[in-house]
C-alpha cells in the first residue's frame, strides 16, 4: 500500500512532465500538420543546456525556464528551415516526416560528439521532504507538479481566451479560411512552434532533473513516452495530450515499482500499442483524425 | 457543342461599372504544370452579382483559387479597381476587401460560431469586432442564439451561414462564393441565393458565384459566364444565357433535357 501511494507521487510528477511534453509535441503536430521526430533530440539538447548551467550552480528553476526560450527559438528556426519549408513547397506528410528523422538523427550525432558518450548527472537540489499523509514528496517535486498544472492552465486559457489561441486552432482545422479572415498564418505557426519549443526545453531539462543521470538517449526514451501520450488523448488534441501525459506517467511508474524499472518503456509501448488497435484516434480524436486524413491525402 | 455559345461571348463588356470592380484577364491556371482554365475574362462590380456556371470539372473553382491566389497562374491578370493582384496572397487580397467562402471546408469546425465571427474579423480591433458580430447575428438571426455552439456539430445551412457571416466581418468589398448551395436542400438553396446572394449584391456588394444550380443562379444573376472544359463559351445576362437555346446541352443538370430545347 505504501509502495503503492508512493509511486502515485512519482507517477503523477513523471506524468506532469510527460503531458507538458505531449502538449508541445501535438502542437507541431495540429497545428502545422508535421510528426516532428526530432522533437526527442530537442528534449536531449535541452537536457545538456540544462546541465551546463547546472555545472555553474545556476539555479535550477531559472535553468528549465532559460532553456526553455532557448528550445523555443531553435524550435521557430528549424521549422522555418526544415518542416515548415518543406510544407511550403508542397512536400508531402511522408517527406517530411522522413526529413524530420535525418535531421533529429543527424543533430543527436552532434550531440554525442560534442557531449561526448558519458552519462552526465546533475546536482539536483532537491528541497525539503514533505509528508501528507502517506505520499512523500519533494518540494521539488511539488513545483513540478505545480508548474505543469500552471502551464497546462494557462496553455488552456491561450487557446480558448485570447486572439493568438484562437487563431492558432482556426490554423490548424482551416489554413485556407484562416488565411482569407487575413490571420497571418506563418507567423501564428511560428508562434505555434515558439510554444511547442518552450514545452519542449522546459520538460527537457526537468526530465534530467527527475532521472538525474542522463546520456544522448534521454529523449528518444521520453518521445516514445510522449507520442504514447499524444496518441491515447488522440493526437493534436492537448487536453487529450494532457491526459495521456499523466496515465503514461503513473503506468510507466507503477510498472516500473512493481516490477523492475527496466520495464518501464515496455509499460509506454504497451499503452501505445493498445492505444493504436483499439481506438487508434484516441480519447478524445475526433478532429486529429480529419487532420491525419487531410495530411496523408 | 458549346460552339454556337462562343459568338455570343465575345465582347465581355460585363456589368456595368462604379465602385469596386474586380476582374480577370486572360487568365490561364492550374495546378503544377497541368493548365485547367484558358484565357479567362470575368468581371464583377459593386452592386452586382455575377454567376459563373458550368458543368463538373470545367474548372470554377479553379478560376476563383487562381483569382485568389491559391493556385498556379500561368498566364494573364487579376485586377482590383485596375490595379493587378495578380498571385498576391490571400492574407493581403482580404485586408484589399476581396472575401472567400470556398466551395467544402468553408468554416473552422472546431471553434464555436462566435469564435469563427471573431477570427473573421482578426484584423478588426476589438470593439470594432464586438460592432460587427452584432450585425452579422441581424443579418442571421438564427445564429444568435447558437453562437456557443461548435460549428462541426451543425447543419449545413447553419455552417454556411456561418461561413457567410464570417466572411462578411471585414466589411468587404467583394464577395466571392464557391458552390455557396452545395449540399443544400432546394428550399436552402433558394434562401442562399435569393435572400443572401443577391441581397448582399443589392446593399451593395461585388458578388462573384459560383454555381452548379444554374437556374436558380441565373434567375439572380446581372451577368453570367458559361464555362465549359476550361473556358468561357458564353457571357451575357442571366436571362440571356437561360433563354440559349444550347443552354440545356451544355450542362443544366448534366443532360436532362433533351438537346435543342431552351429551358427557363
Ligand atoms: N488540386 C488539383 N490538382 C490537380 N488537378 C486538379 C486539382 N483540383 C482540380 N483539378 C482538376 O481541374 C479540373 C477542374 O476542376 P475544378 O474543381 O476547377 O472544377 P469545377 O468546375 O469547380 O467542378 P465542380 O462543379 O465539380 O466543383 C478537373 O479536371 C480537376 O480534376
Ligand atoms: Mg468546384
Amino acid at each position: 500500500m505504501n509502495l503503492f501511494v508512493e509511486t502515485l507521487g512519482f507517477g503523477i510528477v513523471s506524468g506532469c512532465v510527460i503531458a507538458l511534453g505531449a502538449v508541445g509535441f501535438s502542437v507541431q503536430f495540429g497545428i502545422s500538420n508535421v510528426l516532428n521526430v526530432a522533437y526527442g533530440t530537442f528534449l536531449t539538447l535541452a537536457a545538456y543546456l540544462g546541465y551546463l548551467l547546472n555545472v555553474e550552480h545556476f539555479n535550477q528553476w531559472l535553468s528549465v525556464v532559460v532553456v526553455g526560450m532557448a528550445i523555443a527559438v531553435l524550435s521557430v528556426v528549424y521549422n522555418r528551415l526544415l518542416p515548415g519549408r518543406l510544407m511550403r513547397r508542397g512536400a508531402g506528410f511522408v517527406t517530411t516526416l522522413i526529413a524530420t528523422v535525418w535531421a533529429g538523427i543527424g543533430m543527436l550525432y552532434v550531440i554525442v560528439v560534442i557531449a561526448g558518450p558519458t552519462a552526465r548527472t546533475y546536482q539536483v537540489d532537491n528541497g525539503r521532504t514533505l509528508t501528507f499523509a502517506a505520499f512523500v514528496l519533494t518540494t521539488s517535486q511539488l513545483v513540478v507538479i505545480g508548474a505543469a498544472l500552471a502551464l497546462m492552465f494557462a496553455y488552456h486559457l491561450l487557446l480558448t481566451q485570447t486572439q493568438l489561441g484562437k487563431a492558432m486552432r482556426a490554423t490548424s482545422v482551416n489554413p485556407v479560411v484562416a488565411r482569407s479572415c487575413g490571420i497571418p498564418v506563418s507567423r501564428v505557426i511560428d508562434a505555434a512552434w515558439f510554444i511547442s519549443g518552450l514545452l519542449c526545453g522546459m520538460s527537457g531539462v526537468v526530465l534530467a532533473l527527475t532521472t538525474v543521470t542522463f546520456g544522448s538517449t534521454l529523449g528518444t526514451t521520453f518521445l516514445i513516452y510522449m507520442i504514447a501520450a499524444a496518441v491515447f488523448g488522440g493526437i493534436g488534441q492537448p487536453y487529450g495530450a494532457m491526459v495521456g501525459g499523466l496515465v503514461v506517467g503513473l503506468a510507466t511508474q507503477l510498472v516500473g515499482a512493481y516490477s523492475s524499472p527496466a520495464y518501464e518503456d515496455v509499460a509506454a509501448f504497451v499503452i501505445l500499442t493498445a492505444m493504436l488497435l483499439v481506438r487508434p484516434r484516441g480519447l478524445f480524436g475526433t478532429a486529429a483524425t480529419r487532420s491525419l486524413r487531410l495530411a496523408g491525402g | 457543342m458549346p460552339t454556337s455559345l462562343d459568338s455570343a461571348g465575345s465582347g465581355g463588356a460585363g456589368p456595368a461599372s462604379g465602385g469596386t470592380r474586380l476582374r480577370t484577364r486572360g487568365l490561364t491556371a492550374g495546378y503544377g504544370d497541368i493548365r485547367v482554365i484558358h484565357d479567362v475574362d470575368v468581371e464583377v462590380t459593386s452592386g452586382t452579382m455575377s454567376v459563373v456556371v458550368g458543368p463538373n470539372g470545367a474548372g470554377k473553382s479553379t478560376l476563383l483559387k487562381g483569382i485568389l491566389g491559391l493556385t498556379r497562374v500561368f498566364e494573364g491578370q487579376v485586377e482590383l479597381n485596375g490595379q493587378s493582384v495578380t498571385g498576391k496572397p490571400l492574407e493581403q487580397l482580404a485586408k484589399a476587401g476581396i472575401a472567400y467562402v470556398p466551395q467544402v471546408d468553408d468554416v473552422f469546425d472546431t471553434l464555436r460560431v462566435r469564435e469563427n465571427l471573431e477570427m473573421g474579423g482578426f484584423l478588426l480591433d476589438k470593439a470594432t469586432r464586438q460592432e460587427r458580430i452584432d450585425e452579422v447575428l441581424e443579418v442571421f438571426p438564427d445564429l444568435r442564439r447558437k453562437t456557443r455552439r461548435f460549428v462541426g456539430s451543425m447543419s449545413g445551412g447553419e455552417r454556411k451561414m456561418t461561413a457567410f457571416g464570417r466572411a462578411l466581418m471585414l466589411a468587404p468589398k467583394v464577395m466571392v462564393l464557391d458552390e455557396p448551395t452545395a449540399g443544400l436542400s432546394p428550399a436552402l438553396t433558394q434562401v442562399v441565393l435569393a435572400e443572401q446572394a443577391r441581397v448582399l449584391a443589392d446593399r451593395g456588394k461585388a458578388v462573384l458565384v459560383v454555381e452548379q444550380k444554374a437556374k436558380a443562379a441565373l434567375e439572380l444573376a446581372d451577368w453570367a459566364y458559361v464555362m465549359v472544359q476550361g473556358r468561357v463559351a458564353m457571357s451575357a445576362s442571366g436571362r440571356e444565357v437561360l433563354d440559349h437555346p444550347d443552354m440545356a446541352e451544355v450542362f443544366l443538370g448534366g443532360g436532362a433535357v433533351a438537346p435543342g430545347r431552351a429551358t427557363g
